[in-house]
């Protein structure tokens, strides 16, 4: 057992944070591993697959949800929401505040409750591009395997049908939030980035016209327990996508929205093209990029790309997309600069490579942390606070968990 | 010539920097510009490829370049630009560039495109009519004895329509011939411009003007558009009134209605001259209120709007002054008039 | 050990309408004497897992064997420390969920994994720790005294570890070391830094717990973590050194190949790594400079890769161009600006200086003419060509890992001198959820030697990596293994009387921990061992078996299967499951309610590689028609979590079927899958399919002799 001196809160449960998580706890310390959602797994739970190798992200996941269930050094709340830290480096205080999920740990995710429940809701999991009922498993290899009941949605006790419904008494409609304190050495934030508002890049049309989705949405849409189970289909009228764009830098490398360059994006629309060529393999892709960046042995998953004769790769900004508000065809305009004419495509589908923007908590639960104009925070070892992850700076999976390992070390260090 | 970049000038960098294109250097060439630009045709659209000019210092290519003259200045590029380089503000400095390059003779450029210079471009008109006045009355005389105020008194009719008319002929062949000076340039540095005639150009660029419908389509500038087309119609309806009045003068000089307000011609006058005065009030307003949708703003342009306000504000004040019989005001602000006139045909002689 | 087995059935969750389960308790009971049997309808809740803890107590049970969901949940609720062997029945997910309820087939089914589970359980012993003679050292020896190597050093200093240093170079600091001035190394990322390496330097040589060894090189690396034998050369002599685990950032050397681009021609063309040493000088006597991107990188004939840190060496040094000489200027010719992350903002800010000329383009020529350099270029950002005079060329030219064609480590391993690398020889790891695989166990890559990055992402990385190194020490200590079985204190126990020294077991370990003797006799060295099992799966002779995983004890499993004879038309398929994907995905079959044949019995497997084909054998000697394996993806993009596993299990597969087809029956009937762990619905498919080929096949001649 370690001391409180040396025991560690990590806020984010995301691939960052799990993994500071697992690696400090596998070198013997204690740690609390923090999640707001009802979920451990994060942005990365939401993806289809991996660039470069197109792997699924959650088999690395089921290892790590492997590790973490066999390591009772590890303590997870999820559902849960730091609200205050006090105290200093070696002795930091901090309340955990799990939100009511109405599910107790009595329950089995047998699934009993789902037809019993009455109403709906906008499924956050998959963007809002599903309903799920107002009890339900945030996804099937969801940790902890455990229902939740989303409050908002929920009539609560005078409808009760689920209550009815489960054999374990598993349900408490009552539930009340349940605070916890705890004093730690460290705190690691891991607290990771949510796509940029697309709806703020008003050339761009996003929410405004049924066809333009963002990158984060085209993951759900190609995966197979998506929505659409894999099919890559359009919102307006769920037509197979015969055509489609993508628009790099949505938000991101433009002062008027995100300064920086969120990285991960040129990937992950070559990773995406390849998804609607092995779906649909009719159908075209254009890829509008500034400068595409696949940097490292990336390069050869462009080279493997620039072979398809049916993605093409135009450098020229998208500044302007228009609806046809019969079918719902988007054309996207751009200027194909080394062509030196504008361009003019039309195409079912549109998809918006928008950027990361850090989730920013750092700042109010410790108010000496320092943050950058954008929102990110470096680690300040000093106070013993370390940032792991997108916290830091915009960066792909796998150096996010090269960060939090690193995460581990800084916070396992008491001088 | 093609577009091709050629070895990079630092020294033109700097003079268009110079020249109001301060940010210039942060375009990252995603051609945003070009898409968002309402007036940009589809086959080489403009700015972007302006930007990376300008940022090599493309000193012949950008002079010699049309499409910065297609710009209206309504910066929906500039507001949509994600680097801040505002191609809105290049091209402006481009132009202004320009005008002093083709200016002729070239120090005209300078005179009116030049901060360094304001005191000499209102020192030369003081000191002409200075002297025209010396020359009629055998000594500078500026208010006299008499009651009625008549500025044919301070100047004759004759001597003003004549030095006026010298100074408008000048005007029109410096200006013509900077015009043609640009032409040349163009045509022989590239090939497929101008694609219509130089008078069809000219005819097209009037209509432009007269209706401002490009000028419309843009989205930031829209709160603009009125304040442009008061300035315009101002302008014009002056330069019309003022022409036929010299006309009248010259042929009839007892037919004009010199002390009644309600003649058509007057009428004319005092509204159009209302319109240039609200117009430029309203530009210059909108300028310092919101200078990023404006674009900025070159000493020429200021130069030009200061003139043009103070050409109507004198007119009106003379008008005023001599109705109400202030006498010794009436006439040096009749004076102050006359300066701001010259000034203005001045300005006029430079632009290509 | 004796197993006094207690069986318990969960009724909860749909499984007692869907099975019957008074029959399981008479199997439990009347095959295999169970000590105590108890059906219970909640058994994962609090009364259920109390009755188990006292009957643990109470009747003296071992071993345990439950009989309810995936040993994927409720894995708290029933962990009975080391009071009991678990051992999970899953047949929540693998029957009710996906099978037809009250059906014959259904019944027989959960009776026939039961019976797997009980013979699993009673051959389960428990798990003692290896042994080895001496301590594990806890020293942790950095290679490479840059800028990766001083922060892996430092931080695993700070946590207390003692640190050797090597450096080949008689001084810190590495290639960052000799750099003029640093990229910005946090916000607002705009401005150039002082390196600061001096400063890094001098804390590296003054911590108490860092060795330094300067203008050392290593001789030889002997042993397994916790205790590598070093044999280093330094100014002073040979020196030897007990090692506990490895931190590799040698970083990387500069690409020079050059010729093409008119390097070598006139010392007016220079690399990036030349102009930095003429900036250093202070000096510059250059009036335009040219920088060519891509110089090496991105190139099909040099370096494929793009070297990702050029685009910001240049910018870096089109400051120099510029801060030496306000009227000169500086060119950069680029492919496309990669300048990641944070530092697309430095770039912004260099780019904002007038005297930087930047266009995208393909470089066509380099061509030294007299005191200046013509150079051309193709697809400009005007998409015309471009000519231009430089008075000095820079060629941007990327990076190659110091590993390449190079020993570094010079390990004594079976396998190789070095850490297995990359196909452009980066020890890197092909896992992208985890970095520091190198195959190598307690060795862990870290910086530019590791893949091409920026200069903050290495500091980060070194210090990463010198956590593995600690973990890796810490988990030894306790003799069990890293990851990605993190933890497990099981082992392979070699019982080498009956090696015929094949070699197998030593030349497929993936992660080289099989020595040889002069005779081909493995060596093992349980602190290299990833408890994979690939050795077991690889021994003819069937010597190689772990405490609580052997190959008796799946043949077992299989033997107790019980096949009904052919009339009965119920076929029966052994399906080899992988238990880090394929698992999960059968997992998910029943979450999602899909129907798979009743027919297949699940067996699941720490890696196809650890399957020997001996089970084969035995499954079609038992009567078994058809046997399907579902592993992961092998491979250039592989997945399996012990790299080669899946990949070997398929070639031993290839080589049954040839068996097969000698032997007249018909090869379709053993087949390998790849499966990812999302893939649940192809499972069921090609579970399905294979099932229609068995039919078509028919029965295996073999059944009921």
């Amino acid at each position: 057992m370690t001391s409180k001196k040396e025991s560690i809160l990590v806020i984010g449960g995301g691939i960052s944070g799990m993994t500071t998580a697992i690696e400090a706890a596998e070198v013997g310390r204690e740690v609390f591993l923090v999640e707001t959602d009802p979920y451990l797994g994060g942005r990365v739970a939401r993806m289809n697959k991996y660039f470069p190798k197109l792997c699924p992200p959650w088999c690395g996941l089921e290892i790590n949800l492997r590790r973490i269930r066999q390591n009772p050094k590890i303590h997870v709340f999820t559902y849960t929401d730091v609200t205050s830290i006090d105290g200093e480096v070696g002795g930091y205080r901090a309340t955990l505040m799990e939100r009511p999920r109405m599910v107790t740990e009595a329950c089995t995710s047998c699934g009993d409750c789902t037809p019993a429940c009455p109403v709906e809701r906008d499924d956050d999991f998959n963007y809002g591009m599903a309903r799920t009922k107002a009890i339900y498993l945030p996804f099937m290899m969801a940790h902890p395997q455990r229902y939740v009941i989303d409050e908002a949605a929920c009539p609560g006790e005078e409808c009760g049908k689920c209550v009815e419904a489960c054999k374990y008494e598993a349900i408490d409609l009552a539930m009340k939030t349940r605070e916890t304190k705890i004093e730690v050495g460290k705190v690691v934030f891991a607290t990771g980035w949510q796509p940029y508002e697309a709806e703020k890049i008003d050339n761009l049309g996003f929410g405004k016209l049924e066809n333009v989705v963002t990158n984060v949405m085209m993951e759900r849409l190609a995966a197979r327990e998506g929505p659409t189970g894999g099919k890559i289909l359009r919102p307006s009228d769920g037509k197979e996508i015969t055509s489609i764009a993508f628009v790099q830098c949505a938000g991101s490398r433009d002062e008027n929205h995100l300064p920086y360059c969120s990285t991960v994006c040129c990937m992950a629309s070559l990773k995406q093209a390849t998804y609607v060529r092995e779906a649909h393999p009719e159908a075209s892709a254009e890829i509008f990029y500034i400068d595409l960046r696949t940097p490292g042995r990336h390069e050869d998953f462009l080279k493997a790309r620039e072979k398809d004769e049916k993605l093409t790769l135009t450098k020229g900004k998208v500044a302007e997309i228009t609806e046809d508000p019969s079918t719902k065809n988007l054309t996207v305009v751009a200027e194909d600069v080394q062509g030196g004419s504008l361009v003019r495509r039309e195409v079912d589908m549109v998809v918006l490579a928008t950027g990361m923007v850090p989730n920013g908590v750092a700042r109010e639960l410790i108010s000496t942390v320092e943050t950058d104009d954008n929102g990110f925070v470096a680690s300040d070892e000093k106070i013993g606070v370390i940032a792991a992850g997108v916290t830091t700076g915009p960066m792909d999976v796998s150096t996010s968990v090269q960060q939090g390992t690193a995460a581990a070390l800084k916070a396992m260090i008491s001088e | 010539m093609s577009d091709s970049l050629t070895k990079p000038d630092l020294e033109f960098v700097r003079q268009l920097k110079a020249a109001g294109g301060e940010n210039l250097k942060k375009c990252f060439q995603c051609a945003t510009c070009s898409v968002v630009c309402k007036l940009s045709p589809d086959e080489r659209p403009y700015p972007r490829k302006e930007m990376i000019w300008a940022q090599w210092g493309q000193r012949e290519k950008l002079v010699t370049d049309p499409d910065v003259w297609l710009c209206h200045q309504c910066n929906d590029c500039s507001t949509y630009c994600p680097r801040g380089a505002r191609p809105g503000d290049v091209l402006s400095a481009v132009r202004s560039y320009a005008i002093q390059h083709y200016a002729t003779p070239s120090f005209m450029g300078k005179l009116v495109g030049d901060p360094g210079y304001v005191l000499l471009a209102l020192a030369i008109p003081v000191i002409v009519l200075l002297g025209a006045n010396y020359m009629a009355h055998g000594g500078l005389m500026f208010a006299p004895a008499h009651g009625e105020i008549h500025f044919s008194e301070f100047l004759p009719h004759a001597t003003v329509n004549v030095l006026f008319s010298i100074l408008f002929t000048l005007a029109l062949i410096g200006g013509g011939v900077g015009l043609l000076r640009f032409w040349k340039d163009m045509k022989k540095h590239r090939p497929g411009a101008p694609k219509v005639g130089l008078i069809k150009a000219m005819v097209d660029t009037f209509v432009e003007l007269a209706l401002h419908g490009k000028f419309r389509t843009c989205g930031t500038a829209k709160p603009r558009t009125w304040a442009h087309l008061l300035i315009f119609y101002g302008f014009a309806g002056l330069f019309v009134v003022t022409g036929i009045v010299v006309i009248m003068l010259i042929l009839a000089p007892d037919s004009y209605p010199i002390n009644t307000l309600t003649h058509p011609l007057k009428i004319a006058g005092n509204l159009t001259g209302i319109s240039l005065v609200v117009g430029c009030t309203w530009a210059i307003y909108n300028r310092l209120s919101d200078p990023d949708a404006a674009g900025s703003s070159t000493y020429y342009d200021w130069f030009f709007l200061v003139v043009l306000l103070m050409v109507g504000i004198t007119g009106f004040g003379a008008q005023f002054a001599r109705f109400r019989e202030m006498t010794t005001l009436a006439y040096p602000v009749y004076f102050v008039h006359m300066v701001f006139i010259f000034a203005l045909l001045i300005y006029l002689a430079s632009p290509p | 050990m004796d197993s006094i087995q207690g069986v318990y059935i969960c009724s909860g969750c749909g499984i007692g309408d869907a099975i019957d389960l008074a029959k399981l308790e008479k199997i439990a009971n009347e095959e295999y004497s169970a000590k105590v049997c108890r059906t219970h309808e909640f058994l994962c809740g609090t009364q259920g897992t109390e009755q188990i803890g006292k009957d643990i107590e109470g009747e003296g049970l071992n071993k345990v064997v439950v009989c309810a969901c995936s040993l994927r949940a409720c894995t708290d609720a029933f962990d009975f420390g080391d009071d009991a062997i678990v051992e999970r029945v899953n047949i929540r997910e693998h029957v009710a969920w996906s099978q037809e309820p009250k059906h014959e087939d259904t019944d027989m089914l959960a009776e026939d994994i039961l019976r797997m589970g009980m013979v699993k359980s009673q051959k389960t012993e428990p798990l003692a720790p290896f042994e080895i003679e001496e301590e594990i050292d806890r020293t942790i020896l950095v290679v490479g005294g840059g800028l990766t190597g001083m922060n892996a050093a430092l931080y695993a200093a700070r946590a207390g570890h003692s640190v050797v240093i090597v450096e080949k170079e008689d001084r810190l600091g590495g290639g960052a070391g000799g750099l003029k001035k640093q990229l910005p190394m946090s916000a607002p990322w705009t401005d150039l830094e002082d390196p600061g390496m001096d400063d890094l330097a001098s804390r590296v040589q003054g911590h108490e717990n860092i060795t330094v060894k300067l203008s050392s090189e290593i001789q030889e690396i002997s042993g397994a973590p916790g205790l590598f034998d070093m044999k280093l050369q330094t100014a002073s002599g040979e020196e030897t050194m007990r090692i506990g685990a490895i931190v590799l950032a040698v970083g990387h050397r500069y690409y020079e190949k050059l010729d093409h681009l008119g390097y070598g021609e006139s010392d007016r063309v220079v690399t990036s790594s030349q102009f930095e040493a003429m900036a250093q000088g202070g000096k510059l006597d250059a009036r335009n400079v040219v920088f060519v991107q891509c110089a090496g990188s991105r190139d099909e004939e040099h370096l494929p890769y793009c070297s990702a840190i050029c685009c910001l060496t240049s910018l870096r040094q089109a400051r120099y161009v510029r801060e030496m000489n306000p009227d000169a200027t500086a060119t950069i010719l680029y492919r496309d600006m990669r300048t990641a992350g944070h530092y697309e903002q430095f770039y912004a800010s260099t780019q904002d200086d007038e005297g930087i000329f930047l266009t995208k383009c393909d470089v066509t020529s380099v061509k030294p003419n007299g005191s200046s350099v013509v150079v051309t270029a193709d697809n400009t950002l005007l998409g015309e060509s471009l000519e231009l005079d430089a008075d000095l060329v820079v060629l941007a030219n990327g990076l190659v890992p110091q590993t390449l064609e190079q020993e570094i480590l010079k390990l004594t391993y079976r396998l190789g001198t070095d850490c297995p690398d990359t196909k452009y020889g980066f020890p890197d790891s092909e896992f992208i959820c985890f970095p520091y695989e190198t195959r190598r166990t307690g060795i862990y890559a870290a910086g530019t030697v590791r893949q091409p990055m920026e200069p903050p992402l290495a500091r980060e990385d070194g210090i990463g990596a010198a956590l593995k190194a600690i973990q890796c020490l810490e988990i030894t200590g306790q003799r069990k293994t890293v990851h990605p079985r993190a933890l497990d204190l099981s082992f392979p126990d070699f019982f080498l009387q009956r090696c015929t020294q094949c070699k197998r077991c030593t030349e497929e370990c993936p992660f080289g921990a099989l020595d040889e003797d002069e005779k081909g006799t493995p060596k093992p060295n349980p602190t290299r061992c990833r408890r994979c099992g690939v050795c077991m799966g690889a021994c003819p002779e069937r010597i190689v078996n772990f405490a609580n995983y052997s190959v008796d004890m799946l043949a077992s499993m299989i033997k107790a299967c019980e096949v009904p004879d052919e009339e009965e038309e119920k076929p029966r398929v052994l399906a080899i499951i992988c238990e880090n994907d394929a698992y999960p995905a059968l997992d998910m079959v029943g979450v999602n309610k899909l129907r798979i044949s009743p027919f297949v019995r699940f067996l699941p497997v720490r890696c196809l590689g650890s399957v020997n084909t001996v089970w084969i054998t035995q499954a079609l000697d038992a009567g078994f028609d058809g046997i399907i394996l579902f592993g992961c993806k092998h491979g250039d993009d592989y997945q399996c979590h012990f790299v080669k596993g899946s990949e070997l299990c398929n070639t031993r597969m290839e080589n049954v079927q040839e068996k097969l087809t000698q032997m007249a029956l018909e090869s379709e009937r053993v087949q390998l899958h790849e499966i990812a762990v999302n893939e649940y619905d192809r499972l069921k498919e090609l579970t399905d399919e294979f099932m229609e080929t068995i039919e078509e096949v028919g029965p295996n001649p073999f059944k009921g002799f």
